[in-house]
């Protein structure tokens, strides 16, 4: 029997166990892959070819005003309206709370006229204390980056292209800070996206698309302002260094409470992706080009994480120490590569010898040298996000059940403090999520429901201490006369009939790193270049690599995969206005 | 009066946060927040269920219903007067769990309060997959019946001024079995036939048209009630200050 696929078996023995899958530093390890939604999207916009054009244009000539794109899908027609109004520095910030920004935006359905404009200009820069319609998508904000926006201006207006190195420190210009969708202030349901906007019928590929334009629009408006300043000297941005710059993003502790609250949905995310690994090591094995196609998306990869400038000491650890077993790994396989027959073997050996995080990217690299096998899998099956109680049930299976799937719940004593010592909260600040300390910090009586181990832990006790002479014999039963717990236990009965739906790790102990759930949902956003600020928020880099619109109409190779920065092409020469 | 118009999600998000700054972790306010989301969706006025329920109580106890007596054709439970909207769920749960092991067929409810209200929670039961009927009088003699078909695409609401008992007031009754020959004059047969006036009969094509209306478009909001929804439903955040920043990142 085969030995242990990063350590642990499941039923297949190719699909790994939900203890070694679920566990809170290995999904903090998760990389982009092919299936990513960002890398979804721009399949689909290259292989639709879809026609994105300005429509209005009014920047004044410090770039403030408005910019409207016209994006036309074969079968539909949607505008992204840009909003650049003035910021005093001292104002940007990447918090959620922030009140202004220097651009906002909104992705909307239909045609658009002169009315519509208005009601937007009233209403998008305000964001969340504005009323959009019922055919908004999409609504955000972004905020420059204060080391590149004026330095590329500069060097743009001065004849030059910005230096590379620059472009490796900070891979953007604008940096968004929130995306709003799905019904939120008055703007159209996901369930009305998915429907009636097809385009966008892919879980926050409308999201997705939004950032994508403003990576678009931070194009436009910088070289807009370059030639104002300098008519006669200024260049536009090459188009290779435009498709090394990305879009920045800042991610806070809000996307942690997603993961918990939709689990079904996040083991649809997981399971697809395992799902592909699986296949692929049943049905596939190496041979010389797949071995040379793996070491040299190995090599790229170590790259890509020598490229990237973080002040955060643990994450540059983590890097560092990823890229030397990225490097030691290249070197294990090119002197085994006679010998290595099999995938099991190879990814077995990296389990056994490399860290966590290698093992991840080495996943990521398989899944990408066999495309077919993940474009298989593409299409979403939609999910029903449905959480119902089984009161037939009895409580004996229901008391199986949780030994069985909630084994790694029951371990953890709450009587001790360092296992009860935080509580998450939402703050009447935007209700941005936040993390207090127990005992000390306000707000624990308002505690969200995020401790899932605490709480399967009590109803488990509670089971536990139904007599034998009890009346109470089905789950039904039970939860008439204790309600309080029926929320849980129809997760956890839903949650039985899957493998990766609940992240394996107790969210309310001392020293929790709720970055690897920000990293871990990024991962599958199709995010890359995580720069931790500290266990609490992040700043990454989306699009970097991808292609630019002005390459829709070519043919499309999908490889801007763990993407990195080519030294020769900031010595071609610029292109002139 | 003054509207504002709220999507789907926007209303679903508003309640949870509404039930669960109200029930906490007492019971399911999930549940109780679906059922008045579906009863605002087919304009039943379930906010405004829950908010008189919330000027009379200034806070949530569960009164678990009583059962009454489980071991005859009909299952029968006390409800309590406590307003369905938050024991609905559980009186599916029970029906169930109760109508298995007792080989129920009906399920009346005495003192029964806004028996609407467990329209949305019957109709997502299993136990009523294939026939469901749903008969109530409420104060003003006013009698309704709710009644799907096997096939469970009928989805129709009757209300009538058909002289029902008195005893019948506060009273639901509930059946799973089509005993009535699955048409629905047989059962305003059991009414009262020579009397009956339907004065609003709901078509099960206004019961789709009307969900996907409120799914495209959203929700007219009165400003007053949203205003009170919401700082109910703002009961949930906790008050920000410098050290609770540093809890976000800072």
């Amino acid at each position: 029997m085969h030995a242990n696929l990063n350590t642990a078996q499941s039923n297949d023995q190719f699909m790994r166990d939900p203890s070694v899958v679920m566990d809170l530093r290995r999904l903090g390890s998760f990389y982009p892959y092919k299936l990513s939604f960002m890398r979804k999207l721009i399949r689909k916009i290259m292989g639709q070819k879809w026609k994105i054009s300005i429509d209005h244009f009014n920047l004044n000539d410090d770039g403030y005003g408005e910019i409207i794109y016209d994006i036309r899908t074969p079968k539909d027609r949607f505008h992204f309206a840009v909003f650049s109004n003035f910021l005093d520095p001292n104002e940007r910030t990447d918090r959620v709370i922030a009140e202004q920004w220097d651009i906002t935006l909104t992705l909307r359905h239909g045609k658009f006229d002169q009315n519509q404009l208005e009601m937007l200009r009233n209403n998008v820069p305000l964001q969340e204390k504005g009323r959009m319609s019922s055919n908004t998508v999409v609504l955000s904000r972004a905020n420059r980056s204060s080391r590149n926006f004026d330095y590329v201006i500069g060097q743009l207006s001065s004849g030059q292209q910005p230096s590379i190195e620059k472009i490796k420190e900070v891979g953007y210009i604008y940096r968004t800070t929130a995306v709003y969708g799905s019904g939120k202030f008055g703007m159209a349901d996901w369930e009305k996206v998915r429907t009636q906007y097809k385009d966008f019928s892919e879980p926050f590929s409308a999201e997705m698309f939004s950032c994508f334009m403003i990576r678009q629009f931070s194009f436009d408006q910088v070289e807009h302002i370059a030639k104002i300043k300098s008519p006669e000297n200024s260049v536009a941005l090459k188009n290779s260094i435009k498709r090394n710059l990305g879009i920045g993003n800042a991610t806070g502790l809000g996307m942690a409470p997603f993961l918990i609250k939709h689990p079904l949905l996040i083991n649809n995310w997981i399971e697809k992706r395992e799902k592909v690994l699986c296949e692929i090591l049943k049905t596939t094995q190496p041979d010389k080009n797949s071995l040379d196609d793996f070491l040299s998306l190995a090599q790229r990869a170590f790259h890509h994480l020598e490229e990237i400038v973080s002040e955060n000491k643990m994450q540059n650890k983590i890097n560092k120490d990823a890229a030397e077993d990225l490097k030691r790994m290249i070197g294990w396989i090119s002197k085994n590569k006679k010998v290595i027959t099999n995938w099991t073997d190879l990814i077995d050996h990296v389990g056994l010898n490399y860290g966590v995080e290698t093992q991840e990217i080495a996943n990521t690299i398989l899944i990408e040298i066999y495309p077919d096998i993940a474009l298989d899998m593409e299409n979403d099956d939609l999910i029903d996000e449905k959480y119902e109680l089984m009161p037939e049930m009895s409580v004996i299976e229901l008391q199986n059940i949780i030994k069985e799937k909630y084994n790694w719940a029951l371990k953890y004593n709450f009587k001790r403090k360092k296992n009860n010592s935080v509580f998450w909260y939402r703050s009447e600040e935007k209700m941005e999520p936040r993390l207090g300390q127990r005992g000390s910090d306000e707000g624990a009586e308002k505690e969200m429901l995020i401790g899932i181990a605490k709480i399967v832990s009590e109803c488990y006790k509670s089971i536990c201490s139904i007599s034998n002479s009890s009346q109470i014999k089905t789950v039904g039963e039970f939860v008439f006369a204790h309600p309080e717990y029926r929320k849980i236990i129809r997760r956890i009965q839903t949650l039985s009939r899957t493998t990766y739906g609940e992240i394996q790790a107790n969210l309310l102990e001392e020293d929790v790193m709720p970055i690897h759930l920000l990293r871990c949902k990024l991962s599958f956003f199709g995010v890359g270049k995580f720069d931790p600020k500290s266990r609490l928020w992040v700043r990454n880099t989306m699009f970097q690599g991808a292609p630019i619109i002005d390459d829709i109409a070519d043919d499309y190779k999908d490889d801007w995969f763990f993407p990195t920065i080519q030294p020769s092409e900031q010595n071609r020469n610029n292109e002139i206005h | 009066m003054k509207f504002t118009r709220v999507s789907n999600n926007e209303l679903r998000a508003i309640l949870n946060n509404a039930c669960e700054a109200f029930i906490g972790n007492k019971n399911d306010f999930e549940e109780t927040a679906s059922t008045i989301l579906w009863l605002e969706t087919y304009d039943f006025s379930g906010i405004d269920m829950f908010l008189n329920h919330l000027d009379q109580h200034s806070e949530y106890n569960y009164i678990q219903p009583r059962i009454i007596d489980n071991e005859h054709a009909s299952l029968i439970i006390d409800g309590k007067y406590e307003c369905h909207i938050f024991n609905a769920h559980l009186i599916s749960d029970i029906a169930c769990t109760l109508f298995k092991k007792y080989e129920n067929e009906g399920l009346a409810i005495i003192n029964s309060k806004n028996p609407e209200a467990l329209v949305p929670k019957l109709i997502e039961s299993k136990l009523f997959k294939n026939y469901l009927s749903i008969n109530w009088m409420d104060e003003n003699y006013l009698s309704y019946l709710f009644y799907r078909n096997e096939n469970g695409s009928n989805l129709i609401i009757y209300k009538t001024d058909s002289e029902l008992n008195e005893k019948y007031i506060n009273t639901v009754v509930i059946n799973n079995k089509n005993s009535h020959k699955n048409n629905e004059n047989e059962i305003f047969k059991l009414n009262d036939q020579n009397k009956l006036k339907i004065i609003n009969r709901i078509q099960p094509e206004h019961f789709r048209s009307i969900k996907q209306q409120k799914l495209m478009d959203g929700f007219y909001m009165e400003n007053t009630k949203l205003n009170k929804l919401s700082s109910i439903a703002n009961n949930v955040l906790v008050k920000s200050s410098e050290k609770s920043r540093l809890g976000a990142g800072e």
